[in-house]
């Protein structure tokens, strides 16, 4: 028996010895894993980090480019835009120019350089049907658009030279990188998407500590209540489960809106006398999404009361402690667990709400996905579409993480 | 559950030292209970638990920690104040339940079964501490088992209960020796019970008749029904075999339909009219070991056959 068991190890190869792909029966485990592990990485992984990629891709410029950015990175930007420039700039315009589409690709990336920049691009190439024969290329462009002349346009280009870029990442930060490397607040119309962020963390943490509140004695009730109420409860909680988050957020519309449900109601019992603008409102927006996630509260706590055994709140009246006291020391710890998968659940899922808060919220009231969609449909902007997203996944990282983080210092049971 | 307040009695009361326990709220009663599972805090460390009932009786810091120690070291646990309940044994955990509920002087200890969660070797042991913490504090200890043996080993007292109804309070060997019912006769220790008609009473003794065995004298006792109906209970060990049985009043004999080999003893089973009687005596008293469907003698004396009221 020793003298196999030797002979077994002594023959393992690395790979047998990491346990990994130990012996047959975890081969086969594996094996069963491997169609969705396939899956994982072709359907999710991979357009994931093609969307993330392009939060910090630059390439675009560079490939329309290429001549303008090798005559911009040998300029000194002090000094006044050359005429070096400005014929390396006609030439790849005129390249682009013989391209289906080639303008239209340069003047958008431009434009998110500078502002309302697509007209100039457009009138330039529009132009550039006539070739000039005789006048310097920088004369040429200015008498097209004075703005070729700035000095503004030639350092834009020039601070994002690279391949890689993080202005998309400063910008949804609120902040803006200048010419001499420095970080500076960016102006005010930019600063939206700072400001988006907080919202967004602000909002899922008032739904997640609201949601908490509300679950909580929902779910005691669903694990202590007599039998017959239970199911009645639990059929309640479980019902909206069942139907679509549209559908529900639009009975959410219907109730609120201004000739709707609630506020007939209202009226009607004379509390209000005009009908109340109660959609369109962060209220309305915290309203349906508590709604929508309570019973990803509920049930995971519910899970966790009714696996403490019911000696161990009677050991602690025995032992001299309050019902109070009994509850916070022994009762609510040992639901930790449950509240920690709970507020995960619920804080990863606020994060990425849209359909709700574009229902009936206001324009103040837009959370992170609002604008990952708005750039990704409306405005083409791929890369603050993926700097928007990869915020949103650093923050359920960060909250993942800090759970994980929680429950392992404060469950024992865990450790060892 | 009712001594401790968790359930309220539908009629009655109970009383400690003359003082209704009725509305007193279970954590005032100052009662340590030790639970089947133990019901030790999960996330709290030995230490934690133990001291629990200190802190919550207001005691802090220094004073905790004194009699923390002073508790674990009763229960031979004192380097394992650290540990969490989960890393320790069941023996090791039932010991931390027993100093958890002694800690804070409990006018009363209960034991719900105390030992039920543990192996036979480790339940010997454990009531042997238990009589020895029990004896070391002085602290009243009431223990709930069906465990007749642990019943009979532990206890100054025993009080049986049957559908909520007190049987019998007495001395283990008083419940032996003298069940007041045909149940405590069952319950404790392996009885033979037979319903019986009265005949006549005698002086400490009564005649009765068992339909298909005939007439048979039994002992009174204190609860021997004056009336007809009554049951007479016999102890399988007091059941005597030929060639003793000859010599006994009451006399009978039966077909063997089965035998049972229990080590140093034989039990078999005869059927005497519709009755089955269970004998268990030593092998050595066995001139040859029956088998089933031979005729087989047993007697036994009228002292060790008790008339008891039927259940």
């Amino acid at each position: 028996m020793i003298e196999a068991a030797a002979k077994y190890a002594h023959s393992a190869t690395w790979w047998q010895r990491t346990k990994l792909f130990g012996d047959r029966s975890n081969r086969a485990a594996w094996l069963l894993l491997l169609p969705s592990m396939v899956l994982v990485a072709l359907a999710f992984l991979m357009p994931l980090g093609g969307f993330l990629w392009r939060a910090v891709d630059n390439s675009a410029l560079s490939r329309k480019l290429p001549a303008t950015i090798e005559a911009v990175q040998m300029w000194d930007h002090r000094t006044e835009p050359t005429e070096t420039l400005a014929a390396a700039m006609m030439s790849d315009l005129a390249t682009q120019a013989e391209q289906r589409g080639g303008m239209a690709a340069v003047a958008r990336e431009l434009n998110d350089l500078l502002p309302s920049f697509r007209n100039v691009i457009m009138r330039t190439g529009r132009a550039l049907t006539q070739p000039p024969q005789t006048v310097s290329a920088m004369e040429w462009l200015g008498a097209v658009d004075q703005q070729w002349r700035e000095p503004d346009v030639w350092i834009a280009v020039k601070s994002n030279d690279g391949y890689l870029t993080d202005r998309y990442l400063l910008t949804t930060l609120g902040l803006e990188r200048s010419i001499d490397k420095g970080l500076t607040r960016a102006s005010v119309d930019k600063r939206i998407y700072a400001d988006v962020l907080v919202r967004t963390l602000w909002m899922s943490f008032v739904v997640t500590a609201a949601t908490l509140l509300l679950a909580y004695p929902l779910a005691y009730a669903l694990a202590h209540a007599p039998s017959r109420w239970r199911g009645l409860v639990l059929c309640a909680i479980m019902l909206p489960f069942l139907t679509s988050l549209l559908v529900r957020t639009l009975a959410w519309v219907i109730i609120l809106q201004k000739h709707g449900v609630l506020n007939q109601l209202l009226i009607g019992t004379g509390i209000a006398e005009r009908p109340l603008s109660l959609l369109y409102t962060r209220g309305a927006v915290y309203l349906g999404m508590i709604h929508i996630l309570l019973p990803f509260m509920v049930l995971p706590i519910r899970n966790s009361m009714q696996r403490i055994p019911p000696s161990h709140m009677k050991a602690a009246l025995s032992l001299g402690a309050t019902p109070l006291r009994a509850f916070l020391n022994v009762y609510l710890p040992a639901t930790l667990p449950g509240i920690g998968a709970g507020v995960l659940i619920v804080g990863v899922l606020t994060l990425g709400f849209y359909i709700t808060p574009e229902f009936l919220g206001g324009s103040k009231d837009q959370m992170v996905s609002y604008f990952v969609s708005f750039f990704t449909n409306r405005s083409v902007n791929w890369g603050m579409a993926s700097a928007m997203g990869i915020w949103l996944l650093v923050l359920a990282v960060a909250l993942v993480g800090t759970l994980r983080w929680l429950t392992q210092h404060f469950n024992p049971e865990r450790q060892g | 559950m009712m001594l401790a307040g968790f359930e309220q009695p539908t009629t009655g009361d109970i009383l400690r030292r003359g003082r209704s326990l009725h509305s007193i709220a279970p954590h005032k009663r100052n009662i340590g209970i030790v639970f089947q599972d133990y019901a030790l805090f999960p996330h709290m460390k030995i230490g934690g638990n133990i001291g629990y009932p200190l802190r919550m009786r207001g005691l802090r810091g220094a004073d905790v920690a004194r009699k923390v120690e002073k508790a674990l070291d009763m229960v031979d646990m004192s380097n394992l104040s650290s540990r969490y309940p989960h890393q320790l044994s069941g023996g090791q955990r039932q010991r931390v339940a027993l100093a958890r509920a002694l800690v804070f002087d409990p006018d009363l200890v209960l034991l719900d079964e105390p030992l039920g969660a543990l192996d036979n070797q480790l339940r010997i042991r454990m009531q042997a501490e238990i009589k020895q913490l029990h004896a070391a504090t002085g602290v009243t200890f009431v223990a709930v088992t069906h465990d007749q043996n642990e019943a009979l080993s532990m206890s100054d007292r025993i009080a049986i209960f049957n559908n909520g109804r007190v049987q019998q309070i007495d001395e283990p060997r008083k419940i032996y020796d003298q069940p007041a019912t045909a149940f405590v006769a069952q319950f404790i220790g392996d009885s033979n019970i037979l319903p019986a008609q009265l005949v006549d009473h005698g002086a400490g003794q009564v005649r009765v008749t068992v339909a298909g065995m005939g007439t048979l004298l039994a002992t009174k006792q204190t609860l021997t029904p004056e009336g007809d109906n009554m049951a007479v209970a016999i102890r399988q060990e007091r059941i005597v075999i030929s060639p003793a049985a000859a010599n006994c009043d009451n006399r009978f004999s039966g077909q063997v339909s089965e035998l049972a080999f229990l080590g140093d003893q034989i039990r078999v089973q005869i059927h005497i009219g519709d009755h089955r009687i269970n004998v268990r005596r030593p092998i050595s008293e066995f001139v040859e070991i029956p088998t089933e469907g031979d005729w087989f003698e047993v007697g036994w004396s009228p002292t060790d056959c008790w008339a008891l009221p039927e259940t």
